[in-house]
């Protein structure tokens, strides 16, 4: 059932930032691990923490489950199943999922009927017991969404393409996000000297350093000052890259320092290879 | 034999040059351009291909256009095929420009492909890459990722006769737009719900008025149709919930929502 905060629905419906209950919190937590192997399954892990006890001992009674919807537009592909554990894993196919992934946790009632009552209930509600039937919500999450798609897996740089321009002079390259993909646009010449650069690990530390490492930089600031599409693939991918890495973005976010993290760290590179560290 | 991909350099490229190969999208083939090289494309073991079964492919007659039988048709040729494959455009696109597809596309979208330059590019752009612009465009306008999605469709909501669900699903054009243009009613059982719903109402009434709406600002409804289905499941989805319901509750919901609106239009 879609999250809304402004929904009523007639009785107490414990939700984060909502106000039927009080003195009580509920939150969730949703990890995929997903195989390097795209054919192979991935695991969703998900850990919720209710602290109304009433609700927690329905669910410990089986008299309420928690409902996990999850859902792929792009693929067309759905899946919901009723679980009992406040906290477990899933397993999904890699296969039939692409995109955006959308997955709702909500705590259900299972049995046929339901008697709800809880000294955690707004006053508003006059202290009435509640007769809830099966199927009937008692607690909804907040709704998380995730990111699937090919270039999550790859290196940052294969989001990149070279586009040769007689416009750039050789020495000077530009970067542009307009077009739904991030192109580099260079000379020619300069194009050719970095093919051969990218033949070697001493080439590709270099490019690393020299354009990577500022491009990113560079496309980092400009998500946080939302100059960018948040629906193109790119953005997509280093939102979740970085998410990957324990960073949200936001105005705080350290660009410098995230650039370096989703390059693993260019001046590494150059240290194995240009200043042959042990 | 594997299945191909378009590398994304060559899809890019031919995307931009739709105008440069013209003649070839108008009536001629890409043999010269050599899609099949590894330069071009790539091949992957998972998915077989039976070209046998894509050549195989049935032309429109007049407005016939066969797109059950070409829906299961272009499932079967890709054997293995899975839902992330699917929706890459590199791979519709690979067999979009083979002679046999290219055949196909022109025929089934005849006026625009008989038309002018600028409508000719307009449908290579739609017809033949497809979801290179919008992932949607892919359920709505590829000329055979459109197909094998109308399978996939159909084999989800009944696995052992899905060709029953094709012929309900593809017996109205705007039906099945409104189905799979909202990829939101597939997020519950509701998009399973519509359409053996649809199926029940397909063969209880030769008349088909089911599938028979107004279009337009006026859709105040003479009689139950798919759009009234539509707006009484809408209604539903904030009072019940979808994603725990199976499909057969939520078509008992539907019916109860039907005789609520016969009574309220005797």
């Amino acid at each position: 059932m879609r999250f809304d905060l402004k929904k009523s629905f007639g009785y107490p419906v414990l939700r984060k930032f909502s106000e039927d209950y009080i003195n009580s919190n509920i939150s969730s937590s949703i990890e995929l691990i997903v195989p390097e192997n795209l054919n192979e399954l991935c695991c969703l892990e998900y850990a919720v923490l209710i602290s109304v006890e009433e609700l927690k001992a329905a669910l410990q009674k089986r008299d309420a489950g928690l409902l996990i919807n999850i859902s792929c537009p792009k693929t067309l592909f759905s899946f919901s199943v009723i679980l009992y554990e406040s906290s477990g894993s899933i397993q999904i196919d890699t296969k039939d999922l692409r995109g955006d992934l959308n997955i709702n946790i909500e705590l259900v009632v299972t049995s046929e009927s339901y008697n709800l009552s809880s000294p955690n209930i707004h006053p508003e509600f006059a202290g009435k017991d509640f007769q809830l039937c099966n199927g009937d919500l008692l607690a909804q999450f907040m709704p998380q969404k995730l990111f699937i798609e090919r270039e999550v897996f790859q290196p940052l740089t294969s989001l990149f393409q070279w586009i040769p321009s007689d416009a750039i002079p050789v020495g000077e390259w530009r970067l542009d996000w307009d077009d739904k993909t991030i192109k580099i646009l260079i000379n020619p010449i300069q194009q050719q000297k970095f093919n051969m650069a990218s033949e070697g690990p001493e080439g590709r530390s270099i490019l690393l350093s020299a354009i990577f490492l500022p491009a990113v930089i560079k496309l980092i600031d400009a998500i946080i000052r939302d100059e960018v599409d948040q629906d193109d693939l790119w953005v997509k991918v280093l939102l979740t890259k970085s998410i990957g890495l324990g960073v949200e973005l936001n105005k705080n976010t350290n660009s410098l320092d995230l650039a370096q993290k989703l390059l693993q760290f260019p001046l590494s590179a150059l240290n194995k290879t240009i200043f042959k560290e042990d | 034999m594997g299945a191909r991909f378009l590398k994304t350099h060559s899809l890019n490229t031919l995307f931009q040059n739709i105008q440069e190969h013209i003649t070839e999208y108008r009536s001629g083939n890409f043999e010269k351009v050599s899609l099949d090289s590894q330069d071009n494309s790539f091949e992957i073991g998972s998915v077989d291909v039976d070209l046998s079964i894509l050549e195989s492919l049935i032309l429109p007659d007049k407005d016939h256009f066969y797109e059950v039988e070409n829906s299961e048709k272009v499932f079967l040729s890709f054997i293995g095929l899975n839902r992330y494959q699917a929706t890459d455009s590199r791979f519709w696109s690979y067999y979009c420009h083979s002679s046999t597809v290219l055949a196909y596309t022109r025929s089934r979208y005849f006026k625009k492909f008989t038309s002018d330059d600028e409508t000719l590019i307009e449908a290579v752009q739609s017809h033949i890459f497809g979801p290179i612009a919008h992932p949607r465009m892919l359920f709505r306008n590829n000329s055979l990722g459109r197909l094998w999605w109308n399978y996939r469709v159909a084999l989800d909501v009944d696995p052992q006769n899905p060709k029953d669900i094709l012929e309900v699903f593809l017996f109205h054009t705007d039906f099945r737009a409104n189905i799979i243009e909202r990829p939101g009613l597939f997020s519950t059982n509701a998009g399973k719900a519509c359409l053996l719903f649809a199926k029940e109402k397909f063969l209880e009434d030769k008349n088909h008025s089911f599938f028979k709406c107004p279009r337009g600002k006026d859709l105040s409804a003479t009689h139950f149709h798919y759009r009234e289905m539509a707006i009484r499941l809408n209604r539903l989805g904030s009072l019940r919930n979808l994603a725990y319901l199976k499909p057969e509750k939520i078509v008992d919901l539907i019916k109860d929502a039907e005789d609520k609106f016969n009574r309220e239009n005797p």
